[in-house]
């Protein structure tokens, strides 16, 4: 293993890759700070300019992006009171309540160091689990696959959403999505209209741009601010001494906690914020002090989101299955790049994954860096109106989703889903589970209809192996547990708090 | 919130009624040991039947007439944008990236802004539409389409 990491050392120590490294962070932060722009729409965006790139190059990219946007968030959480992406949302509590008290460096040097922290502990933990992980999986045949792709899309259908129901059905439509196209077994075109657009499927990045970033767009176009924002003054952001010791068992904890729940598929940055935030302050000696300002209530949370980043990516690398929705964007990107993530990526591909690890972990001094001194001027980026910025984004969709096959007939698939993904928040119907279920589909259908032909068409074939057994066991289980629903409505209830 | 549900419920129900007579017409691998082209689409439409029984049941039962906010003024606003989005799209072809861009930036900006000025948000189109050019077709050779006039 050490032997593969020094090699990823060596692969990522060039200039272009550093660069571009750097790049994607600092644009990750821009784009986490500002309201509106979250991290799975920065990754959304910046996925076509990496289309060009060595496969390589082009994937640490985004996963600087993925790392930076998640910290970034919390420099508009702590500054406006208003979390630049969701995930950032817990560390409005006691990142405000600091800023106000004219405390805003100190609350952004506790955000950015723990941001690094919960980073760090996922990609040390991504490094340990994943291969073994994948070492498991590689003896997974048929069955085993159809039961994780139905566990992934049961847990992110029943999790996304404000409603269970609505959520399975944004997964049934996403697989009725990918039957479009050529059938796998049979090569016989479904649902194609003679268009040949389509004969190879639906192309999953103009739905992902569409539904994350477009339709994002559209909803920030109702919250356009009319009165000018005031921005506090950020003073020397380094921590004291002081401050670390009292916040680092609040950034094990939340680094452990983020990356156990970024490992679940479906459930991101968001709910990893708001369980290691809980915990925090369930461990706490003085957890009636938490919300007043204190940095354990920074560091948590923040330790937490980026914790996820890491954890997200084990199913991915793994399984080919994505943690959150920023990995199933990561997954596109690896599949448009020629590689399936899945066991096999870390027999065939084993230097690159280390590669990818280490450049993970560059991702994260290089966004501890930047956070440390940087952050007054990400501050600034704040301060650019919506109203400028969402047109831009409309542009920036359109020249993405054009660039990936110089078609234009993707750019209008991309402005559908965009529309379609509008209207399904305003319903209240989640959208990742469509972009997963576009992913996991083809998968699922063609490993049920291959474990079908194993068992010359008994259907007990997936019950009496025990993996998939377990695996679709676990996902019936899931489908029928309400606790998932109590934790889910606890951080509504406690994410209308903040917004009193 | 109601009557949302239960429409969504009528088109997706609309849905699987045509994704199955879609299917029917596929061909029938029944004679081979294999699944034929309809197999899985046909299991997710009783799937989808399944989970709209539900929708409707739960709507009936529990939703309240809460508004769902696509008729305010607010997403009247994101309306609009999307129609200027399209004619954006369906002019594009013609005046080419530049122009067209640069129309649709200083429409859209000042359409979005609190307060009006025309010069600004044409400066602000201006600039945006060069660094996008400047970026994708320069730095990262990504093709533009071009139109009937200039690139």
């Amino acid at each position: 293993m050490f032997e593969l990491l020094a090699q990823g050392f060596m692969n990522v120590l060039t200039f272009e890759i550093i660069g571009l490294l750097i790049l994607g962070v600092m644009i990750g932060i821009a784009i986490g700070s500002l309201p509106g722009l979250t991290a799975t729409m920065g990754v959304a965006l910046i996925l076509p300019i990496t289309f060009k790139m060595e496969s390589l190059t082009g994937i640490l990219m985004l996963l600087g992006v993925y790392a930076g946007a998640m910290y970034g968030g919390s420099i508009s959480a702590i500054l406006l009171k208003t979390p630049g992406t969701p995930a950032a949302a817990a560390t409005i509590f006691d990142g405000f309540a600091m800023s106000q008290r004219g405390e805003a460096g100190r609350a952004l040097g506790i955000s950015a160091i723990s941001s690094f922290g919960g980073g760090l502990i996922s990609v040390i933990m991504l490094i340990l689990i994943s291969p073994q992980l994948a070492k498991v999986a590689l003896r997974f045949s048929a069955p085993e696959f159809f039961g994780l792709a139905v566990f992934g899309l049961s847990i992110i259908a029943s999790i996304s959403g404000k409603s269970m129901i609505k959520g399975l059905l944004a997964g049934v439509f996403g697989l009725l999505l990918s039957t479009i196209g050529i059938d796998l077994v049979t090569g016989f075109p479904r649902f194609t209209f003679g268009n040949m657009n389509l004969f190879n499927g639906l192309a999953f990045i103009p739905v992902m741009i569409g539904l994350f970033a477009m339709s994002q767009a559209f909803t920030s176009i109702e919250h356009i601010l009319t009165k000018k924002q005031v921005v506090q003054k950020v003073g020397s952001v380094l921590p004291s001494k002081a401050d670390m010791k009292q916040i680092l068992p609040s950034i094990l904890r939340g680094g452990i906690i983020g990356t156990l729940i970024g490992i679940i598929p479906g459930a991101g940055g968001e709910i990893g914020a708001f369980v290691s935030y809980n915990e925090a302050k369930r461990w706490s000696k003085h957890p009636e002090k938490f919300g007043t300002g204190i940095v354990e209530g920074i560091a948590a949370p923040e330790a937490g989101n980026n914790g996820v980043t890491g954890g997200a990516m084990i199913p991915l690398l793994t399984l080919g299955i994505p943690g959150d929705a920023v990995t199933a964007i990561l997954l596109g990107a690896l599949m448009i790049q020629g590689l399936q993530p899945g066991p096999l990526l870390f027999t065939e591909h084993a230097g690159l994954v280390y590669t990818i690890f280490v450049g993970f972990l560059l991702a994260n001094i290089f966004m501890l860096v930047l956070g440390l001194f940087g952050a007054r001027y990400f501050a600034k980026v704040i301060s650019i109106p919506a109203h400028i910025l969402t047109p831009v984004i409309f542009v920036l969709c359109i020249v993405g989703s054009y660039a990936i096959n110089n078609n234009f007939f993707d750019v209008m698939v991309m402005f559908g889903f965009g529309a379609l993904g509008y209207v399904m928040e305003k319903t209240e119907f989640p959208v990742s589970p469509i972009v997963l279920a576009l992913i996991l589909g083809p998968m699922a259908e063609r490993e049920l209809r291959k474990a079908l032909m194993m068992s010359n068409g008994s259907i007990s074939i997936l019950f009496t192996r025990p993996i998939s057994l377990i695996l679709i066991g676990v996902a019936l289980i899931t489908l029928f547990m309400p606790i998932i629903k109590g934790v889910k409505d606890y951080i509504l209830l406690k994410k209308e708090q903040t917004n009193d | 919130m109601k009557r949302a549900n239960l429409i969504i419920a009528g088109l997706l129900a609309m849905l699987g009624a045509y994704v199955l007579y879609l299917s029917n017409k596929l061909p029938d691998f029944a004679n081979q040991n294999t699944t034929g082209p309809a197999f899985f689409p046909v299991l997710l439409v009783i799937l989808l039947f399944g989970l709209l029984v539900l929708l409707v049941g739960t709507t009936l039962k529990n939703e309240t007439n809460r508004p769902v906010g696509l008729l305010t003024g607010e997403a009247t606003k994101s309306f609009i944008t999307m129609g200027i989005i399209l004619v954006y799209l369906l002019v594009f072809n013609i005046l080419g990236f530049l122009v067209s861009t640069v129309l649709f930036l200083f429409i859209v900006i000042s359409y979005l802004s609190p307060k009006r000025n025309y010069m600004k948000s044409a400066l602000i189109a201006v600039l945006a539409t060069s660094m996008i050019y400047v970026v994708f077709r320069i730095v990262l050779l990504v093709p533009i389409p071009s139109g009937m006039f200039i690139g």
